[in-house]
């Protein structure tokens, strides 16, 4: 079957998905203690009508499916109402940080990347020897670390008393210098168990690769040891390979939030934990539903660059 | 030169029969000639290879080790009493963890306080040795309430297929698109703060791997003959589930589980740091991480380098075990494990 | 094509062993055979009984735990000399220094014969490497020590000189290259073609091993083939840089019955054809007898006969081979029982004593569990200087007439056989 069909079978089975995930976003945030109006009303006089305003305002006297309804119709226009705690619109705040976290979880993949799979194709055509085995410690190593740890001890290291970085990161625009010269320790920190894993799987699909037999073939046609590898056996890795990249897209958003605590970095992890622990409700519901939206694409992006990869999955 | 002239192929089929190899010949013929191949030196039996495998494998020993050392010290850091009864009476820990001394305010590692004391005086060191319970608790209960969650669950979908299947790996896909940490971020913010609460939140978000797995390896135990020939033979379902799957399938599941727990340590580490985790001020790992950012800028590295020095040996050891018990049980990797630790 | 009458391929003496936790395992254990340019040759055996083994080590292709212990393996090809030649001008045997590449006979342009070529390039490989280069030399004869050359050397006698066809050409294919790739990258290292040429040759190639509507084939992956096409396709890599010899390990095992009629059909073509030289491995007695001319039969990583393909089936002289022979059943065959040889070939870490055969001979006698028999020419009772498959020679102490009883079994040919009619065996 060709490109085109698979896409749009793909994009048929994701939408249930979306559905689901969106649900799922909603009846969290609809079981979170505490209703948005009477926080509100903490701070403001309570006077009759405005009680009544404020729950028109937020749909709640509707049936819960229409809420959800309006909710989700709203989402989809990228409208997510105000922030409880700053009055600003929640897709403001968000686009306004949202560049910041984009740099970082690009850095780190980057880091990622370019790491890992140089580091699983050294060791996997070393296997068994010792440099297969200091890289295998390694990467245990690299993956058993906390990563706030290790944020933390490169700040105490580089930072702190070393003063090569600053410790907290300059109020600049985005792709400035002074900030991106402060992503680095971030990154790095962000990377390293990313790049583990990376080198793991990519180490152990080569071996299994390698064993198999089209790589004789390879070697009886007198090709080259390196052509073998890099044309014959690293193409058929890759799509072991593109499966935990998609994965650690997931694992960079994970670490983005712990990592921007500890650098202080102004990002979209930062706003969640600020959100969940001032209960800022409209913002908690855009940015989980924001990350799921976006893992579920990367999935599909992932599932096209296989079958573009290995012309066999494209039934 | 060309071998064509000398090429006589016959055309005629079953032209040639040769008789006269007498195989009667060897009902009585004297022993001498029988000749038996030694047993191999090899033990057959996998349990006892995979045991003999994993005792070799040093990086796994010294990871048990550690671990042992770890639950011994956190076990004898300080008395354990159920119901009254003094069950553990050792100290080992030279300090009440949860005593404060407001005389020795943020002191830096002596022989008194090998780690030093923190923002109320608590030393570090007591408190790095009992907050090792809250970790390894976590971690075994979590890992086993998931997996009697995810395996049953795993195995029915991969089993029955058809809409069975099709509820769970959907359900399973949803709850693969949020992340690790946001979703369990979310869950306690829902559920609220505290131990039964976090481990629930693990819980939820952990299971799905069990179940995957599972699948996986029932529906490559389905496609085997074995199961269509058992079925011809009338066995029942549940009975073909459990001889044929579950023994197969035990090995990936031993590894998964075993990295599980390091997983689940590492995250609820996590939690604890973005102080979402258990009561603050509970000796837990990662929750004495918490404070550590603020300590850390005016120098005090101690109370950031102790207690994520604990975190990442207990993490690296687990792994090392896993690791271990992955190369013991399937030397060649061919399990469906793979060395996905979702994050 | 090599020189004179001497043969393609000599291998003398070959031993490759594996070590693994179990012990040494000799796999080829001092065998001695040779193929001449364009000859059809089968090593024949039970599966585990070292003919995969030795046809891997031919090309030097065996990896850790193997190795290749000792022997030698001569290759005589005149283009596989010049062309080592030319690109390893250090590797060329001289006066002064040893080498793997031997040029014996050299040709001047001009036609005329130095009075000693071979004398220049014992003294200036380099310049001879450079006037090969330019064609104002050509090689005559010579020979290369496989087993010395370096693996540079290697990579460029594979595919070019001595092609090798897998037995599952499923998994033999690369899955996420095109077919007309697979053949287009071989043709662009060894033939020295740009892309486009590379492409034309690929195209020729599919359609000179049948396979139809070539042209679109070409883009077309391994899985859009079927099995005998996918094997065509597989013959059509190897015979991309016309190789002198082609070794086929068991290339009809994973495919139909009626399919492999049509694969030794087109092997049997492209060899007489294009004058390719064919080692077989095979355990099926019938596809030796459908196209090859001469065997050699393999038992326990030793060879136990050798010998013409006519002698060996109207003439058997191991007890091995009688065995295998007499256990094929056949159309009006009244026997009851099938003879079959009874037990299995031991594993080759730990070999019987004296004859590895004896304990399945049904005419073992004390002498064989004593004594290791030779491989002697069935006539003389001795060994024979070159291993030339025209002496029929046979690893059994009745031939060295250590054998008391003697063995006893009969060939018959009947002479009112249908001329197709008849299973295939």
């Amino acid at each position: 079957m060709s490109l085109q069909r698979y896409l749009i079978k793909r994009l048929l089975v994701m939408i249930p998905v979306l559905f689901g995930v969106t649900l799922l976003t909603f009846s969290l945030t609809k079981m979170l203690p505490g209703s948005p109006v009477d926080y509100i009303l903490q701070f403001q006089e309570t006077t009759p009508g405005l009680r009544d305003q404020l729950r028109a305002q937020f749909n709640l006297d509707e049936p819960v499916y229409i809420q959800y309804w309006l909710w989700l119709r709203d989402a989809v226009m990228l409208d997510f109402g105000d922030s409880l705690i700053s009055d600003r619109s929640v897709s403001g705040a968000i686009l306004t940080r949202l560049p910041k976290t984009l740099l970082l979880g690009f850095m780190g993949f980057a880091i990622a990347i370019s790491i890992g799979i140089p580091l699983g194709v050294i060791a996997a055509i070393n296997n068994g020897n010792t440099v297969d085995e200091a890289s295998r410690v390694a990467a245990l190593i690299g993956i058993a670390t906390p990563n706030f740890w290790l944020g933390l001890m490169l700040l105490l290291v580089f930072s702190v008393q070393l003063g090569l970085f600053r410790v907290i990161p300059p109020d600049k625009a985005v792709l400035s210098p002074a900030m991106l010269k402060f992503v680095i320790l971030p990154a790095i920190t962000l990377g390293t168990a990313s790049s583990a894993l990376i080198m793991r799987l990519t180490r152990s699909s080569m071996v299994e690769e390698l064993n198999k037999d089209y790589v004789r073939t390879a070697k009886a046609k007198g090709l080259s040891e390196r052509t073998v590898i890099v044309k014959h056996v690293l193409r058929n890795s890759m799509v072991s390979v593109v499966t935990v990249a998609a994965i650690q897209v997931a694992f960079i958003v994970n670490g983005s939030v712990v990592v921007e605590q500890v650098f202080s970095w102004p990002g979209v992890g930062r706003l969640l934990i600020d959100a969940i622990t001032q209960r800022d409700l409209p913002v908690l519901q855009a940015i989980v539903l924001m990350i799921a939206v976006t893992i579920v694409f990367v999935n599909l992006v992932a599932d096209l660059l296989y079958s573009w990869l290995d012309p066999r999955i494209r039934y | 030169m060309s071998h064509e002239s000398q090429r006589t192929t016959t055309n005629e089929r079953g032209r040639i029969r040769v008789t006269g190899f007498d195989t009667s010949v060897f009902e009585d013929r004297d022993e001498r000639f029988d000749w038996q191949q030694d047993e191999s030196t090899v033990s057959r039996d996998r349990l006892t290879r995979a045991w003999e495998r994993f005792k070799r494998n040093r990086t796994a020993l010294v990871g048990l080790a550690i671990i042992a050392l770890m639950l011994f010290t956190t076990i004898f850091a300080r008395p354990i009493v159920i119901e009254g009864i003094t069950v553990q009476p050792f100290s080992l820990a030279p300090f009440d963890p949860t005593n404060s001394n407001f005389a020795a305010l943020n002191e830096a590692p002596t022989a008194t306080h090998p780690f030093g004391t923190d923002w109320s005086g608590k030393d570090i060191l007591s408190r790095v040795m009992f907050g090792g319970r809250y970790s390894l608790t976590i971690g075994v209960i979590t890992v086993s309430i998931a997996l009697s969650v995810g395996v049953p669950l795993g195995a029915l979908a991969g089993y029955y297929g058809g809409w069975i299947d099709e509820v769970i790996m959907r359900l399973v896909d949803i709850l693969y698109a949020f992340p690790f940490l946001v979703l369990a971020i979310a869950l306690i913010a829902v559920l609220g703060q505290g131990f039964w609460n976090m481990i629930t939140a693990l819980v939820l978000v952990v299971w799905i791997s069990y179940a995957r797995l599972l699948r996986g390896e029932v529906l490559s135990v389905k496609e085997n003959e074995y199961v269509t020939a058992a079925k011809a033979l009338g066995a029942r379902d549940r009975s073909i589930i459990f001889r044929h799957v579950v023994p197969n399938a035990m090995a990936p599941v031993i590894v998964q589980a075993t990295l599980g727990i390091g997983t689940v340590v590492l995250n609820a580490a996590a939690l604890g740091f973005l102080g979402l985790g258990l009561e603050p001020g509970s000796p837990e790992w990662g929750s004495m991480l918490a404070r550590g950012r603020s300590s850390l800028i005016q120098g005090q590295w101690w109370i950031t380098v102790f207690p994520g020095l604990a975190i990442f040996l207990f993490v690296l050891s687990i792994n090392l075990v896993g690791d271990g018990v992955r190369d013991a049980v399937d030397p060649q990797g061919d399990t469906s494990g793979g060395a996905g630790v979702r994050e | 094509m090599s020189a004179n009458d001497e043969p393609l391929l000599s291998v003398d003496n070959l031993q490759t062993s594996f070590y693994t936790e179990e012990g040494e395992v000799k796999a080829v254990n001092d065998v001695s055979y040779q193929i001449d340019s364009g000859e059809r040759f089968a090593v024949v055996g039970e599966s585990g009984a070292g003919k995969s083994v030795t046809s891997l080590s031919l090309m030097r292709l065996i990896d850790d735990p193997g190795r290749i212990k000792g022997g030698d393996v001569t290759f005589r090809s005149t283009s596989a000399v010049a062309t080592l030649a030319r690109e390893f001008p250090e590797g060329v045997a001289t006066e002064n220094s040893s080498g793997y590449i031997h040029v014996d006979e050299l040709r001047a342009e001009s036609g005329s014969v130095g009075s000693d070529p071979g004398a220049t390039v014992r003294d200036q490989p380099k310049e001879v490497a450079t006037d090969l280069e330019d064609g104002s030399l050509h090689v005559e004869a010579g020979h290369v020590d496989v087993l010395d050359a370096p693996d540079e050397a290697m990579q460029e006698l594979r595919g070019a000189e001595i092609a090798m066809i897998f037995q599952d050409p499923h998994t033999a294919l690369n899955p996420v290259y095109t077919i007309g790739e697979q053949i287009a990258e071989a043709v662009r290292k060894h033939l020295d073609m740009g892309d486009a040429a590379a492409r034309e040759r690929a195209i020729e190639m599919l359609d000179r091993v049948g396979i139809p509507d070539a042209e679109e084939r070409y883009s077309d992956y391994p899985h859009e083939f079927s099995g005998g096409m996918q094997q065509r396709a597989v013959i059509a890599i190897a015979l991309s840089c016309d190789p002198s010899l082609i070794v086929a390990d068991e290339p009809t095992t994973a495919l139909d019955v009626t399919i492999e009629a049509q694969i030794l059909d087109l092997l049997k073509e492209l060899s007489d054809d294009e004058d390719v030289a064919i080692q077989l491995i095979t355990h099926d007695l019938g596809v030796v007898a459908e196209l090859c001319d001469s065997v050699m039969v393999m038992y326990a990583g030793k060879p136990v006969e050798r010998s013409s393909v006519e002698e060996l089936y109207y003439d058997p002289k191991h007890p091995y081979t009688v065995g295998l022979m007499s256990s094929i059943p056949r159309i009006g065959d009244d026997r009851d029982r099938l003879d079959t040889v009874p037990g299995t070939m031991p594993d080759l870490v730990q070999l019987p004593s004296g004859c590895s055969f004896h304990p399945r001979c049904p005419y073992a006698e004390d002498a064989c569990i004593q004594h290791e028999p030779p491989l002697v020419d069935t006539e003389t009772g001795e060994p024979v200087e070159e291993p030339d498959a025209d002496i029929h020679t046979a690893a059994c102490l009745e031939y060295t007439g250590d054998l008391q009883d003697g063995v006893e079994f009969d060939v018959q040919i009947r002479e009112d056989a249908a001329a197709d009619g008849g299973e295939s065996l």
